[in-house]
């Protein structure tokens, strides 16, 4: 009996030791999201039963609810363990810090309870880099994406290849949820070969070892220009039940604009060949024949205008083109060609030459414009003297009408070099130099004019001193001799000359008395001299009229006379 | 000194042999329809030598050839601007029109006064300018010199012959600035966006290839001009490319 206690309790004992221990798991991933992004709630448990979660409020229940469950070998002890879980997808869309759980797993009248997982919900300013490189804070993640450009710069038109690709620490099973990337205002988006299945890669990136897929690989025309960013796709990654969900960083591409166009581009960028047929090169007058035109090439060949015709006077269309596309998207861009098929009528007869069709496109390559052009065509029309036009035909738009021509080239380098004559020195000097040339000479010769009348005046001077000397002397040998009505005579002539030549400029006026004294007041000579003039003169008056002076009575007054008549001159 | 005057004779040599051989070249390229390597010719002779008007008028013809209409009208105008009398450089303009489906005659950018200013030539006011000039101070000296009734005539004979010559020496300032001035421009692109204000807020219209406009002003991205219903407008500086 003791022995059977001892196997009963020992049976417990290791029965307890053994048995699995109840495990409730709750798990939120990501712990720190931005507001409406997808969260994955996964409770995982090895009891089975009633499963109830405390939820926080707000909490915006996904479509995606997953139940299973998966068995593990416990390797201790040998055992197969059985796992059950269950995952809901949801979002929050404020933000702040959430609590999710204790979840509840009612066994019979048991419950277990689980922990509980904080999240933070908060806008993150443009964490994503934008240049589409792996970043060392995305390796340390347990799965990142990126956004795949074929090219960062690109001229507008010209195709860009996008794809998402994804890295993994572990090697993803599939992926649901996925919310493709996007680009501001691009329409032109073409799906390039994608498969539903994933291939999985093993690549290192910085020396970490990871799983890799590329996934949604399209093929863009961006329109506008400037730069470009494609915001970044979000999906759910997925090992078995455990669920990784993930948004990739964005990318920027740049956007050129086409350098200014030639007036005969088509739209095109890419690299274009052109080739036109016609069936018949001899016809009649007013039969129709057919022209095929054909646009091959890699770009955006599905962008394209309708080539324009040159047509000759007298070649009309009928109708619109017959226009056919072989076009195939691929990571070069839209592949294939475009048929147009015009028919046409000619109106007109005689040897006519239908110019090639041409048009220019921008080849980014070579960054620059390539114009294409298709070989001339030679028609010999027959005349049809039945032929009579239809009144209400009318040629078409592009018929070339009276083309105005450009003169020829020039031959010979006329090079108009560039002076300015205005802002020239010598202009200025040229202009300024006669007016000054006029000024100096003109000053030189009145200033010349100016002496020469002084030096003449002067000499005029000196010879009506020089008379009036003359008659001094003789005055004086008249005193000698003692003839003093000669005497006076002389005197009062000398007295006169020299007055009225003062007076008048010359020295043979004949002057009174009174008009002498008054001329030299008038002139204003000193009043001392011309009243000292006036006493000689009435002397000599005296003596003309024989008042009876004798030479002894007399003194020689030919030395004062002298000195007045220089005083005079001087004035 | 010396040595310096060499190195710049030779220089100057150098240049206009260089000049000279892209403009051959361009003849060359243009004879062989390669008008793409002619405009790269040619605009490397006009950036050496920008009054060279056969090497404007050549770039305009081979821009024509090329279908860059906007492009050959402009080095039209810069050349009729060099040579406002060619006639037949205004003839490709006219060209150029029928080419973008305009029908429409030349006409000069210049209203009728300063175009006459212009064909007539700076050199030649300038001429004028200093034969008056001579004839004005020759009146002055003989002013000077002379007196009474004669000098009263040369005064008048002064005055009328200076104002003449101011009267030139304004044309001549007039012809200096004109080619200076670079107050028009020409839309290059096929359609030129036209916007309301600096901003870029869009008028809703376009102006097409070969169009000229007269420049009020200009901003860093922007010129500002009238339309011909006198509103104000603007284009950008990309679109355009002014004389």
């Amino acid at each position: 009996m003791k022995t059977f206690v001892l196997h009963i309790i020992s049976l417990l004992i290791s029965s307890c030791v053994y048995a699995q221990k109840p495990m409730v798991l709750l798990d939120v991933e990501p712990k720190e999201a931005e507001p409406g992004e997808i969260l994955t709630v996964t409770i995982k448990s090895n009891i089975q039963g009633e499963l109830d979660i405390e939820l926080p409020s707000g909490f915006v229940h996904g479509y995606n609810v997953m139940n299973g469950m998966e068995q593990e070998m416990d390797y201790n002890t040998g055992k197969l363990i059985t796992y059950y879980y269950m995952s809901q997808t949801g979002a929050m869309n404020k933000e702040g810090s959430y609590t999710f759980g204790p979840a509840y797993i009612k066994k019979g009248s048991k419950v277990f309870r689980s922990n509980t997982v904080t999240v933070n919900i908060k806008k993150q300013v443009n964490s994503s880099p934008y240049n589409g490189e792996i970043t060392s804070k995305q390796l340390r993640q347990p799965a990142f994406g990126i956004i795949e450009t074929s090219k960062k710069t690109i001229y507008e038109g010209e195709p860009v290849v996008l794809n998402a690709k994804v890295y993994a620490h572990f090697s993803p099973s599939h992926l649901e949820n996925y919310q493709g990337y996007s680009i501001a205002g691009v329409i032109d988006k073409h799906d390039v070969g994608n498969n539903q299945r994933i291939l999985v890669e093993e690549t290192k990136i910085k020396n970490v070892d990871l799983f890799c897929f590329t996934y949604d690989k399209n093929v863009v025309f961006p329109t506008g220009t400037g730069k470009i960013d494609i915001e970044p796709y979000k999906l759910i990654l997925r090992r078995g039940f455990e669920s990784v969900p993930l948004t990739s960083s964005g990318s920027r591409i740049e956007v050129l604009p086409l350098p200014s166009a030639p007036s005969d581009f088509a739209g095109g960028v890419g690299s274009f060949s052109i080739e036109r047929s016609i069936d018949v090169s001899e016809l009649k007058q007013g039969e129709v024949f057919t022209l095929n035109i054909k646009i091959s090439g890699t770009g955006n060949v599905h962008n394209l205008a309708d080539p324009k015709l040159q047509l000759p006077k007298g070649f009309i269309v009928y109708g619109d083109p017959v226009v056919k596309e072989d076009i195939t998207f691929t990571s070069k861009g839209a592949e294939g060609t475009v048929n147009y098929e015009y028919n046409i009528q000619v109106t007109t007869f005689g040897d006519i030459t239908l110019p090639g069709t041409s048009f220019s496109y921008f080849d980014p390559v070579k960054e620059k414009y390539v114009r294409i052009s298709s070989d001339d065509h030679q028609f010999k029309i027959k005349r049809d003297l039945h032929f009579k036009q239809d009144p209400t035909q009318k040629e078409a738009e592009n018929t070339i009408v009276e083309k105005h021509e450009i003169g020829p080239m020039r031959n010979k380098s006329e090079n108009k070099a560039s002076y300015d004559l205005y802002h020239s020195p010598v202009f200025w000097l040229t202009l300024g130099s006669p007016w000054i040339l006029a000024l100096i000479f003109g000053i030189a010769t009145l200033k010349r004019d100016q002496n020469q009348q002084t030096r003449n005046q002067k000499q005029e001077i000196q010879k009506s001193l020089e008379a009036t000397q003359q008659l001094l002397n003789a005055a004086r040998s008249a005193y000698k001799s003692g003839d003093v009505g000669l005497y006076f005579s002389f005197i009062e002539k000398s007295i006169q000359r020299s007055v009225s030549k003062l007076l008048f400029g010359n020295e043979e006026a004949q002057l009174s008395k009174r008009e002498m004294i008054d001329g030299l007041t008038d002139k204003k000579i000193d009043p001392v001299t011309v009243s000292r003039i006036n006493l000689i003169l009435e002397r000599c008056e005296h003596a003309r009229y024989g008042m009876g002076i004798d030479v002894s009575e007399t003194t020689d007054l030919t030395d004062t006379v002298e000195e007045l008549i220089k005083s005079i001159h001087i004035a | 000194m010396m040595p310096r005057l060499y190195m710049l004779v030779y220089l100057l040599f150098a240049l206009n042999t260089w000049g000279q051989n892209d403009f051959n070249k361009g003849l060359e390229a243009s004879k062989r329809k390669d008008f793409e390597t002619a405009i790269s010719s040619f605009e490397r002779v006009v950036s050496l030598e920008p009054e060279n008007v056969a090497a404007l008028v050549n770039l305009g013809n081979a821009y024509y050839e090329n279908k860059y209409f906007g492009k050959a009208i402009l080095n039209y105008e810069k050349a009729l601007k060099i040579q406002p009398n060619d006639v037949e450089i205004s003839q490709n303009i006219e060209a150029c029109f029928s080419a973008l489906n305009r029908q429409e005659v030349y006409i000069s950018p210049y209203g009728k006064i300063e175009l006459l200013i212009h064909r007539i030539g700076e050199l030649t006011w300038g001429s004028l300018c200093i034969l008056f000039a001579f004839i004005s101070s020759f009146s002055l000296f003989r002013m000077i010199r002379e007196k009474g009734s004669k000098r009263s005539s040369f005064a008048f004979s002064l005055v009328g012959s200076t104002l003449i010559m101011l009267l030139f020496l304004f044309s001549t300032y007039k012809a200096s600035v004109y080619k200076r001035i670079q107050n028009h421009a020409i839309i290059t692109v096929q359609d030129a966006t036209i916007c309301e204000n600096e901003m870029g807020e869009l008028a809703g219209i376009s102006l097409p290839e070969g169009s000229r406009i007269e420049i009020l002003s200009e901003t860093k991205d922007f010129f500002q001009f009238k339309d011909k219903s006198g509103n104000v407008l603007y284009v950008k500086r990309s679109d355009v490319e002014r004389f």
